[in-house]
């Protein structure tokens, strides 16, 4: 395996620039950017990751956690500051992009049903406000994008949470699937398309001490079983159990330091590295039938995003909207 | 449900039981006698103890809808409840797990506002059945405009804690508020622009479906006194904790309920705590009540109504306004509000509504896509195939719950559509093709079809699928058109028999072995017999043929097995082959597939005892189909499919000329092929005493021969053979090696030697046509025998597909043909064995792809001859 991955830095680094940080994908209004095309090569051994969830729930410190080739290594995509947090200010907008020497494209997106997200919109008082009747609905709407957009370009979501579970967060995620529009062809006499769903990982973050215990394990899994049972997104391992990654509280390792704070059982960096060995094996389906450059990647990412955009399918959905 | 928990709040102080066997969202009261306040705990499906409560009780019901449906008509349920608590309530307390305010809340509040509107009058109609109750109320619906406050149940970690009380960032700037506090501000701030923007908080309280306090804290965040608390409230959470709480007050209080106090007790004696925030709200409303305008409006009292009732009219309010809540929304004199409600579970269910519409407005699209260019009627493997088109059409389009209720519609109506005139009639005839007209029934048989409870008639006709071929008749001499034959009788006898009276009725024919009782009276225990023997059979020879269903539908009228060889895929009638291209498919599309077998079903009904049965009298019965080796000896067919006849003398062919003027023949492939058979047993002198004739050609031909060539000095004689091919066009051809047509006769001396010891192919590509040429079958065993004392045996084994079941005449030893004749073996038609017809190749066979033969060995020599 080593050998390959060498081979694989070699030509990147020869071929293309590296990318230090994450760049903007989509940005802040909705509008794809093609910045990346730049980084991406003919190559066609490349995973693509993508991350949701709500606001300030880790999915900037869990992507960073698969970006990294190194734990020591810098963030790539900017994580929540003090003041973020305290300000209860959202960090990520739009969708970011980063894709590392491995060629892992990873994407990164603004949180969901975020009340701050909302906030900012109002106040830069954007013009697609009312693009759906009312800003609420745009939101919602722009939310539901994203996720089809995930949906459709990634070999693997990742719904991270830092709580048991958030009924409107899977209400919509389930929206999503339902909504997401097929990508049209390049070829247009091509019939066959079929529906692509990826494969979909609930990393629950921020665990605390007694939520790695198996009981409770098991307790979101049934949930999640049960919940998903309906979906196409490939949820299933192969002991027909959901995929679910538990992260615990990055603090918890200094829990010594800080006063009467309980040690997660699970170890950060170790169940990082598990949730890696987890996600990096995961067997990737294609997206489309015929094989896909990375760069071939982006102009599917491009299209799907302006099918998303036009689909008749939002608008129809917004319309119901209260 | 509700009368229940209302009286155990009022009158029970311990109620925080789990209450898990409720599906519906369940409030929870309780009444505090000592500070005379009522706290109501709402928990539903949102919370997610219940969640996965209810999930798991549920679990049948998401296996087959799905999430989005179970989860729309809970969130429906759960406005309810939540419609009635702003109804009821003075202060509610919006509870979040994080420390985020989520927007799915402005989409509920939203509806529940235009709601509140809607259904006032109706409201206004209840609390005037109240007494006591003032005008204002009455007018307003609820006792105040009620002040939502926000409690978020953590923070991020940074703050928690004592943590958030102060910065601790050294480059940090100063201010005024701790972090905690900044934090608080900002969401109040966020919640404040928000509900704004949407428009469910104004400047006059009055008209909101609620307020929040310009002047005061709304927003209360947990920072957990200490850090371990944290994780204990985590846990608490888990087990029991809703996201909405609600309290209402009914006098004086002082201290927050128990309902807080449970996991708060430790921070009770703390500055920070939400009871002590709580507290300050309840307070102002006992002392004032609340007065939430903004702007301009603020201090006008006008349209501010506030009540503070008695516990007892609160509870006969409460009582009433759940009712009204949560009645059906069938009842005929709450039309009105029936119909706000309706608004409100279209506003929750949103994704059943979308799903819906979106399938609606597929539907037409797919159907379309299934009518279009249909013709006037056609067969269920096209109605399938056109099908599956509109299903995927449809299945790129149709999303969420509903899509499979209309995707059965679609397959409905679309079956419907076939089914009402445009069903095809299924038969395939004998030679693979299908019966062209619309459904019918046969002549004699019930024309009724039951169609669910209509009863149709079906018109009454013969198959036909509207191809003729030409064929010529036993002998070989006439042709004549044919219909394309569904019964094996029209096949291998009737038409040869009706050509026979034109043609060959005078010749001498040599008889087959045929079943001779009168044909009458055919009961269908007789039918089960052959399921038996075949049944039987198939076990020891799996590879056989499909299986005769069709055998044992009660019919009066006998017909023979016509469904098609398993091994020509093309074609395959049977409703059980029809569904193979649907397969990998979706189930749905399956399930629908289901419907298809009308008729299907019914034949695998005999059951074992009768059939054992029936097998004990199998010997006095006869053959429905022909006779192969595998056939149970002593059973004869009832009618024969071969014809041997005798069209005269053996002068009658002419080697020089060929086969002089018979129909359809080509003209450079009439000719036989000579066969010198060796006399070995005779010596010269018996020879010449009794067959002068032989030596007499003997002497004739040394004499021709060429001075180089060898000395032969056997003698022999010659026998003519032709293997004669016949396409469906009409067209005749011998051939003069076992897979090429006859050229010219003139150098084919020694041809037939070679052919009798090898197999013959079945068929073959006629001549008549070099591109796409059609497949000619061998029909016709030309054979002249010479004037010497030899027997020409025939016995002719046909094996129609490789591997298959070997035809044959029925003779017990092989036939001998008398000496100085013309002999015309006329081969069978359509071979027709255990399990159907076997259907000729549609296009000629080649060597990796070969179809039937005639085995070698079909004509013979016998020396041990003896006249008469």
């Amino acid at each position: 395996v080593s050998k390959v991955v060498n081979r694989r830095d070699s030509v990147s680094d020869k071929a293309v620039p590296k990318l230090r940080q994450a760049i903007k994908f989509v940005d802040e209004n909705h509008v794809f950017c093609d910045g990346i095309n730049e980084f991406m090569t003919d190559n066609t051994d490349f995973i693509v990751i993508g991350v949701f969830g709500l606001q300030n729930a880790g999915k900037s410190t869990i992507i960073n956690a698969l970006a990294k080739l190194c734990p020591e290594e810098e963030d790539i995509f900017r994580v929540q500051g003090f003041e973020h947090q305290m300000l209860a200010e959202h960090c990520t907008n739009g969708i970011d992009i980063y894709v590392n020497a491995r060629r892992f494209i990873l994407l990164d997106c603004q949180p969901l049903l975020s009340a701050s997200v909302m906030d900012r919109t109002i106040q830069l008082e954007k013009k697609y406000t009312s693009e759906f009747n009312s800003t609420e609905n745009t939101m919602e709407v722009h939310s539901l994008q994203q996720i089809g957009f995930l949906f459709s370009v990634c070999h693997t979501v990742l719904l991270v949470q830092d709580w048991f579970t958030d009924v409107n967060l899977i209400r919509m995620v389930m929206a999503a699937e339902m909504l997401k529009p097929v990508t049209p062809t390049v070829n247009a006499e091509d019939k066959t398309v079929t529906e692509y769903f990826p494969h979909f990982v609930i990393v629950q973050n921020k665990a605390e001490f007694t939520d790695t215990e198996p009981e409770y394990v098991e307790e979101i899994e049934g949930l999640y079983a049960r919940v998903l049972k309906k979906s196409r997104l490939q949820w299933r391992k192969e002991d027909e159990r959901p995929l679910v990654v538990m992260i615990p509280d990055q603090e918890g390792e200094r829990a010594d330091e800080l006063k009467n704070r309980m040690k997660p059982n699970e170890n950060f960096e170790e169940s990082v590295k598990t949730m890696r060995k987890t996600i990096f094996s995961l067997k990737r389906s294609p997206l489309t039938q015929a094989k896909l450059t990375e760069k071939g990647w982006v102009s599917l990412a491009n299209r799907t995003w302006d099918n998303i955009k036009n689909s008749a399918f939002y608008m129809e959905y917004s319309r119901l909207l209260p | 449900f509700i009368d229940q928990v209302i009286g155990r709040s009022v009158f029970g102080p311990s109620d925080f039981i789990d209450n898990d066997e409720s599906i519906e969202p369940l409030i929870e009261g309780y009444f505090c006698p000592e500070r005379d306040c009522v706290f109501l705990h709402m928990r539903s499906w949102m919370d997610t103890y219940s969640l996965a409560e209810k999930c798991r009780q549920a679990d049948e019901y998401l296996q087959h809808k799905g999430i989005l449906a179970f989860w729309s008509s809970r969130r429906y349920e759960h406005a309810r409840a939540a419609l009635a608590l702003f109804h009821l309530s003075h202060i509610m307390v919006c509870c979040s797990p994080g420390h985020t305010f989520d927007i799915s809340y402005v989409h509920l509040f939203k509806s529940l506002d235009n709601l509140r509107n809607k259904i006032q009058p109706a409201v206004a109609d209840v609390l005037k059945t109240v007494p006591g109750i003032p005008k204002d109320w009455i007018n307003h619906g609820r006792p105040c405009s009620p002040r939502v406050l926000f409690l978020f149940l953590s923070c991020p970690t940074a703050l928690r804690g004592t943590r958030g009380s102060r910065d601790e960032r050294r480059d940090a700037k100063p201010h005024k508020h701790p972090p905690i506090k900044r934090l608080e501000y900002s969401l109040e701030d966020q919640i404040y622009r928000i509900l704004r923007k949407a428009r469910i908080i104004t400047n006059v309280a009055a008209n909101s479906l609620f307020a929040v306090p310009s002047n005061q804290e709304f927003v209360y965040v947990e920072t957990g006194s200490q850090g371990t608390g944290m994780d204990t409230q985590a846990t608490l959470i888990n087990n029991c904790f809703s996201l909405m709480g609600a309290q209402d007050i009914s006098d004086v209080t002082s201290d927050p309920g128990p309902f807080y106090t449970q996991f708060l007790t430790e921070e009770n004696r703390e500055k920070r705590c939400f009871g002590h925030f709580l507290r300050e709200h309840i307070n102002i409303g006992f002392e004032r009540g609340f007065s939430d305008n903004i702007s301009k409006h603020v201090g006008h009292s006008g349209g501010n109504q506030w009540e503070v009732p008695t516990l007892g009219v609160w509870v006969e309010i409460a009582d009433k306004l759940f009712d009204l809540f949560t009645e059906e929304l069938t009842s005929e004199e709450g039309q009105k509000h029936s119909e706000a409600m309706m608004t409100l579970r279209d506003d929750m269910e949103t994704e059943i509504m979308f799903s819906e519409l979106r399938c609606k407005k597929i539907l037409p699209t797919a159907i379309s896509a299934y009518t279009d260019g249909l013709p006037p009627h056609y067969t269920a493997e096209y109605h399938n195939a056109k099908l599956l088109g509109a299903m995927s059409m449809y299945s790129m389009q149709a999303r969420g719950p509903a899509s499979e209720k209309f995707a059965e519609v679609l397959a409905a109506e679309c079956t419907n559509y076939w089914q009402s005139g445009r069903q095809m009639c299924e038969e395939i005839s004998l030679t693979g093709n299908h019966c062209t007209a619309r459904r019918h029934t046969l002549p004699g048989q019930d024309n009724m079809l039951e169609v669910g409870n209509t009863k149709k008639i079906l018109p009454t006709m013969q198959h036909s699928s509207g191809v003729q071929y030409i064929a010529a008749c036993n002998c070989g001499r006439r042709q004549a058109n044919r219909e394309d034959p569904f019964k094996l009788v029209d096949a291998n006898y009737n038409f040869y028999q009706q050509l026979e009276e034109e043609c060959c009725k005078d010749l001498e024919h040599v008889s087959f072995p045929e079943y001779s009782p009168a044909k009458v009276n055919l009961v269908p225990t007789e039918k089960i017999v052959v399921e038996v023997v075949e049944k039987k059979e198939e076990e020891e020879k799996e590879d056989v043929e499909v299986s005769v269903n069709e055998t044992v539908v009660p019919e009066v009228q006998v017909e023979e097995p016509s469904d098609s060889d398993e091994k020509k895929e093309e074609k395959d009638p049977s409703p059980e082959r029809v569904e193979t291209p649907a397969e990998d498919e979706a189930e749905i599309i399956l399930e629908v597939l289901e419907n298809l077998h009308i008729e299907g079903s019914a034949g695998k009904s005999p059951s074992k005892v009768a059939s054992l049965l029936a097998r004990t009298s199998s010997q006095v019965e006869f053959l429905t189909h022909m006779k192969t080796l595998s056939s149970p000896p002593g059973l004869k067919p009832e009618f024969p499919s071969w014809s041997l006849v005798m069209i005269g003398s053996s002068h009658l062919y002419s080697h020089s000329s060929g086969l002089g003027a018979q129909p359809g023949f080509m003209s450079s492939s009439k000719f036989l092929l000579p066969w010198e058979v060796p006399l070995t047993k005779l010596s010269t002198a018996e020879l010449n005493e009794k067959w002068p004739n032989i030596l007499e050609n003997a002497a004739k031909r040394a004499s021709l021969r060429a001075p180089d060539e060898p000395v032969d000095n056997r003698i022999t004689v010659k026998v003519f053979i032709g293997y004669e091919y016949e396409c469906p066009r009409g067209h005749r051809f011998m051939v003069s090696a076992p897979d090429k047509p006859m050229k010219s006769s003139s150098t084919m001396r020694e041809a037939a030697n070679k052919l009798v010891v090898c197999d013959l192919p079945l068929y073959m590509a006629c001549p008549c046509r070099i591109t796409k040429p059609p497949v000619a079958q061998l029909t016709r065993l030309h054979v002249v025998t010479p004037k010497a004392p030899l027997w020409v045996t025939i016995n002719p084994q046909i094996q129609p597909s490789p591997g298959g079941p070997i035809f044959v005449t029925g003779w017990d030893v092989p036939h001998k043909l008398s000496i100085n004749s013309y002999w015309v073996l006329r081969l069978p038609y359509v071979y027709c064995g255990e399990g159907g017809a076997h259907l000729p190749p549609v296009i000629p066979p080649t060597a990796e792809n070969p179809a039937g033969c005639l085995l070698k060995g079909s004509v013979c020599f016998d020396e041990d001859f003896s006249e008469g």
